[in-house]
């Protein structure tokens, strides 16, 4: 058993080289090996046998996970870090009686729920929200942050959002708070197109926050915007048509049931 | 996560995420980890996987992936959790040997008896299409491997099922390979057989089989292989067994005795008629050969019977010349002594036998109350010739078999009222009272027959040539000659309809092809009358031979322009089709897609008929379907009926399939309702179906009300008297009621016959007690629901009319003086209590309590002079009539008399048991009380037996003297039967 740990921590110390040294595609070999060889450990979950090593075990086990987290963050894969933060987050919340609580167990929390937050998925933000206790959503920083970004994003303060990406809790936030403003430029994109016909290139400029003209123009293109001169025309025409309802098919309906349910009682 | 559960204190995940999330990695070890670890935890967290089953089901499907089996059964677990069986199986399959039978958990359990039932279907459906059907070799295999276990777990009866079921006779016989095939076994094979077995054909073969391995058991049970064989209508090898026991000790003769009755009472006249022929043939060949070979000794008869055909008749003839001189007086006596049993056996097989004793019971045991009809007879307005002539038959019912009728004779002159059909009627009635009267049947009948050329009525004649078929119902051979020149004599209507009936009565499934072309030229004369009996006949000539007499009968019935003839017609291909199942299909669609509704209404009848007593889901479902989507009220009302005919093997499952239907708005289906309960849970007196005929019984249409009365009255038969009681009552108010529909009082009336019929001694047994089907109650039962269109054909109602009684006979057919215990309270079943000593008590308090509140409600309704029969003449009135039922007796009955008086003043003593005397009347609902009295001296000869039909008892103190219950049935001419003279008596003016 010893040496299987051994060889788990050798793997481990590889892949925060290989990470430290930023090649993505040797992370992922060694994540892999390292996986299959947790699978090999009887302690970790989901068998928690009761090994002598268990506790040794689980700690290896979860400083894997939480590097491949940060390894992920760090490749700015989502997909990665939703599936590593999965398997990790069996370890937070079942072992949590049979080891000491992790250092990183925060920041990985913190960045997972930023991570929704870029995805705006808001529901599954707040369902994650209530797995913490509110006195750490209070005084942990990496909480604290997220949960003020998620704040403006609904008051649609978005400038706040956008200068918070100076005020990161760790270097670790800052590709994830990078994606968030692209996440809250589409949001104003598709907000501009409901709310105006047309916008000169200027405004738009100004109101979507885009740093170059070029850049603006690029996003026109992606979203199908017509640009005419100096103005970007929204196709909204059809949304503008609002449905008439046609009411009397609607009372007729209604009469018909009434009479209809009259008839079978 | 099963170690969880076994290790106190170990943690449980709680949730699977993860392990899905290692789903989505791009490494195949990873997935394969990942398919195992949630394999272990997918009972707990099923709800978690299920949301990504689509990953777990891609994984299968790819064909590069390492584990599909594992993913396989991983998607099988989470189906069955989510509910989706037939999913989860087709997974479990793929699974292949990871799916492991022999785990012992919800899961593997439900997949596999999901599997079983499976394969069952399919097998079936194969057996029943006859196509081969390609089976999934994974399935077979699952269902082989717990084959194996349930033959290695001993778990025999399982097995059986599981081969039975699947239609698949090499396991049945390597479950008797197995192990020893014990008789209990045997008969929870058999009772499968019959009773679960969709397809005729594989019952036929299973039972096949099963008479094989029945064989092989160190004492095979004769009885038990006679009735398969019956049912595979194979009567050369019934008729080797009964030969082969004849010839061996006399235990073995008295079980040949039995077995012959057992097969009388299945009422399958043509296989009897085989088996006594056949019996005959290899008598008469093995004889004399036996005589020559052996000393004395008789060999086995079989091996005599196995003898080539050619068994010499002149050298048999030489040997019987010699044989007596040769070994003097010895082989002689013993040659007789082998004339004697075979003459006794062919007497049971021909029913000669059985009919007599049933006679002499029904005779002897005659409980029918004079009273109640009289008291019908003056409550209702004789006028009214509906009335009139349904108390006729009602007579008639009452006095089933038991030769009396003195009521008629009491009441010429009322009698006289009927006229033209009712005359017809009233005449047939005296074929049902004298019903079994064989020998004396054309005697009885003769003033009614025209005798030398000169005629009478042509009605009364008619009728009793129709009675003449009605005494001597497939057993008719006497009488066939004489029927079938009256038929060709008649020149009225009137009287081919009564011969037509008669002949096909007497003809009873011969097939016979004179017989046929007769009535055939009767049809085809148009005449309206004549043509609908005709064309029952025919039905009745080959009633369950499924012969192609149909098409013609069909072709006639599209040409004729009467609706009667048609329903005759329509009805006699019914007939045909009795008990054919499968075979009947093609002609059942083809009566059930006819524009004319009186074929579709046959139809039905051929639905009910052809699938009598199967419970088969097919039929069922198309008399529903006719039942509520027919538009002629004639076949919906048929379609519900059929359904009792379908189901009365199992009554219990009758009332709520008809319980719906009896809601409905249409009257016609309603009054089907009634009639289905009435057919299926005849004589049970289950309390469902009274609830709903209870219901029906006040519905607003009158002829509900009669349905539901008949009905009431047929579920009510020989039920104890403390249920009966409130509905005798309720008759009585109906038919003194003036105010009441014709309709209903008529009902009412019949209903009061049939309660009380064959002298309170018969009972409607649709089924033998071996299970199956008796062909006789069951068309009689159908012939006599069309009532509705034609009032004589209600006489048929005395063919399911059995005789319930326990008669225990010796070596010689007689009756020793011998007693069963019942063990419950006497008063019970009280009525049935024989005239001898303390029960006699019983029996005539019965009776008097419905006299009393009869002749209550009647000096109510009518104040006539028959009030004057108060219950303080009770006693007189039940020794007078005691005294008329049986003379011999008439010494016990003084002493019963006695008894009476000492018990009348301490009624509530009630013994807890009683001693009956053979013969006896026992009541279905009585047999399981009844018991044989151990160290008796006489013992059945089948050590199952039950204590009801007829049962041969071997004499365990041969050589002590022997007392014999002797009963001779009055069978003078019915023309010179004066009222007796009164008894001597002396005059005593002092006790005026």
């Amino acid at each position: 058993m010893a040496n299987v740990l051994q060889r788990g921590k050798r793997l481990l110390e590889k892949l925060k080289a290989e990470a430290s040294k930023g090649k993505a595609s040797l992370c992922e070999e060694t994540l892999v090996e390292i996986k299959l060889h947790l699978t090999n450990l009887r302690g970790l979950p989901p068998r928690f046998e009761k090994t002598a090593t268990a506790q040794e075990e689980i700690l290896l086990g979860r400083e894997c996970l939480e590097q491949a987290v940060l390894c992920s963050v760090q490749f700015r894969d989502e997909a990665a870090f939703e599936r590593n933060f999965l398997q990790l987050n069996t370890y937070y919340t079942d072992t949590k009686d049979l080891v000491p609580p992790s250092e990183q167990e925060l920041v990985v929390r913190g960045l997972n729920l930023l991570r929704l937050l870029v995805q705006n998925r808001i529901a599954e933000f707040h369902t994650e929200l209530e797995t913490i206790p509110p006195h750490v959503q209070n005084s942990s920083p990496y909480i604290k942050y997220v949960i003020q970004l998620e704040q403006s994003h609904m008051e649609g303060a978005y400038n706040k959002i956008l200068n918070s990406s100076k005020d990161c809790p760790s270097q670790l936030y800052v590709p994830f708070a990078e994606k968030l403003i692209e996440t809250v430029r589409d949001e104003i994109c598709a907000c501009s197109e409901e709310a105006y016909n047309s916008l000169t290139i200027a405004e738009a400029q100004k109101i979507m926050r885009f740093d170059t003209k070029q850049a603006l123009l690029d996003y026109a293109k992606e979203s199908d915007w017509e640009v005419e001169g100096d103005r970007i025309l929204f196709k909204n025409e059809a949304a503008s048509e609002s449905v008439e309802l046609d009411s009397m098919a609607l009372i007729k309906n209604t009469l018909y049931y009434a009479k209809e349910i009259e008839r079978i009682v | 996560m099963k170690k969880g559960e076994e290790v106190e204190g170990q943690q449980k995940l709680t949730s699977a995420q993860g392990l899905i999330a290692l789903l989505d990695e791009d490494d195949d070890r990873l997935r394969a980890c990942a398919l195992k670890q949630l394999d272990e935890v997918v009972p707990d967290l099923w709800f978690e996987v299920s949301s990504s089953i689509a990953t777990i089901e891609a994984l299968y499907e790819d064909e590069s992936f390492g584990e599909r089996n594992l993913a396989a059964l991983l998607a099988s677990k989470v189906f069955y959790h989510l509910g989706e069986l037939q999913e989860s199986l087709t997974y479990a399959l793929c699974a292949g040997s990871l799916f492991d039978v022999t785990e012992q958990s919800d899961y593997v359990q439900t997949i596999v008896g999901k599997c079983i039932d499976e394969y069952m279907k399919q097998r079936e459906k194969g057996e029943i299409s006859g196509e081969e059907i390609q089976i999934d070799s994974r399935l077979e295999a699952i269902v082989q491997r717990m084959f194996k276990r349930c033959l290695e777990d001993g778990q025999l009866e399982q097995a059986i099922g599981i081969a039975l079921d699947s239609c698949h006779l090499d396991l049945l016989r390597t479950v008797a390979e197995h192990g020893q095939f014990d008789k209990k076994l045997l008969t929870y094979a058999l009772r499968v057989c019959q009773n679960l077995i969709v397809s005729r054909k594989f019952r036929e073969k299973a039972l096949r089989l099963m008479v094989d391995l029945f064989k092989q058991l160190d004492q095979p049970d004769w009885i038990v292989i006679s009735q398969c064989l019956m049912f595979l209508d194979e009567a050369a090898a019934v008729a080797e067994i009964l030969t082969n026991l004849l010839g061996q000790d006399s235990d073995s003769i008295l079980l040949a005795y039995q077995i012959a009755f057992d097969l009388f009472e299945n009422e399958q006249p043509q296989f009897l008629s085989k088996v006594s022929d056949h019996v005959e043939k290899m008598l008469k060949k093995a004889e004399q050969p036996a005589e020559t070979a052996a000393d004395g000794e008789k060999p086995a008869a079989s091996q005599e019977g196995a003898e080539p055909m050619e068994a010499d008749q002149e050298m048999t003839g030489a040997a019987e010349g010699a044989a007596p001189a040769e070994k003097k007086e010895k082989p002689s006596s013993e040659e007789k002594e082998s004339d004697r049993k075979v003459n006794k056996l062919l007497s049971i097989l021909q029913g000669d036998a059985p009919i007599k004793l049933h006679l002499e019971f029904l005779y002897s045991k005659n409980r029918t109350d004079p009273t109640i009809l009289k008291n019908l007879k003056s409550s209702v307005e004789t006028r009214n010739s509906v009335c009139h002539s349904a108390i006729i038959f009602t007579n008639a019912l009452m006095h089933m078999g038991t030769t009396v009728d003195t009521f008629l004779r009491e009441h010429l002159d009322w009698l006289a009222r009927a006229t033209n059909w009712a005359k017809f009627s009233a005449t047939a009635g005296l074929g049902v009272i004298h019903r079994g009267q064989l020998s004396q049947g054309q005697f009885l009948m003769a003033p009614y027959l025209p005798s030398d050329g000169s005629s009478g009525s042509p009605f009364s004649e008619g009728g009793a040539l129709y009675a003449l078929g009605l005494m001597h119902c497939d057993k008719g051979k006497v009488i066939r000659d004489f029927l079938l020149q009256s038929l060709r004599n008649a020149s009225s209507e009137v009287v081919q309809h009564g011969a037509c009936l008669g002949l096909g009565l007497a003809t009873l499934g011969t097939d016979d092809e004179e017989v046929f072309e007769d009535l055939k030229n009767v049809l085809y004369t148009d005449s309206a009358v004549a043509g609908e009996a005709a064309g029952i006949a025919i039905g009745l000539l080959s009633v369950g031979t499924g012969s192609d007499k149909t098409e013609q009968m069909l072709a006639y019935a599209h040409d004729t322009q009467h609706e009667k003839i048609t329903r005759g017609l329509a009805l006699g291909c019914a007939l045909v089709m009795y008990g054919r199942e499968e075979n009947a299909d093609a002609l059942i669609l083809q009566l059930c897609q006819d524009q004319n509704p009186i074929l579709r209404y046959g139809g039905m009848f051929c639905i009910g008929l052809a699938y009598s007593g199967t419970m088969s889901n097919f039929a069922i479902q198309k008399l529903l379907h006719f039942a509520v989507s027919d538009v002629s009220d004639d076949v919906r009302r048929a379609a519900v009926m059929c359904l009792g005919f379908v189901m009365y093997s199992q009554p219990e499952q009758c009332p709520h399939t008809v319980a719906l239907l009896s809601e409905s708005f249409n009257p016609h289906v309603r009054y089907g309702v009634a009639m289905a309960l009435g057919i299926a849970c005849a004589g049970t007196g289950m309390k469902e179906a009274m609830n709903i005929l209870q219901v029906l019984s006040k519905d607003a249409i009158d002829f509900v009300r009669q349905g539901a009365l008949i009905a009431t009255s047929m579920v009510l038969l020989q039920q104890p008297e403390s249920k009966v009681s409130g509905f005798r009552k309720k008759l009585d108010k109906i038919v003194s009621d003036k105010h009441e529909d014709v309709m209903c009082k008529m009902g009412a009336i019949i209903a009061v016959g049939l309660i009380d019929a064959g002298g309170r001694n018969v009972n409607i047994r649709l089924r033998s007690r071996n299970g199956f089907p008796r062909l006789l109650s069951v068309i009689g039962m159908a012939v006599f629901t069309q009532y509705w269109y034609w009032y004589p054909l209600s006489y048929f109602m005395s063919l399911p009319l059995t005789p319930t009684a326990f008669i225990g006979l010796n070596e010689n057919l007689d009756m020793p003086k011998f007693s069963v215990v019942s063990k419950c309270k006497p008063s019970i079943f009280a009525y049935a209590e024989p005239v001898e000593h303390a029960n006699n008590v019983l029996t005539s308090k019965a009776p008097t309590a419905v006299l009393s509140t009869t002749a209550k409600a009647k000096a109510r309704a009518a104040k006539k002079e028959d009030a004057k029969k108060s219950t303080s003449e009770k006693g007189k009135e039940n020794a007078d009539s005691n005294k008329m039922e049986v003379e011999g007796e008439a010494a016990e009955l003084e002493a019963a008399g006695d008894e009476k008086k000492e018990e009348g003043s301490k009624p509530k003593a009630e013994a807890t048991e009683e001693q009956k005397e053979n013969p006896t009347r026992v009541v279905p609902a009585q047999e399981k009380h009844v018991h044989f009295l151990a160290g008796s001296r006489f013992t059945p000869i089948n050590e199952n037996a039950k204590s009801i039909g007829i049962v041969l008892l071997k004499d365990n103190e041969p050589g002590k003297e022997l007392e014999v219950v002797n009963i001779p049935v009055n069978t003078e001419p019915p023309a010179s039967t004066e009222p007796p003279p009164p008894e001597p008596f002396e005059y005593n003016s002092a006790l005026d």
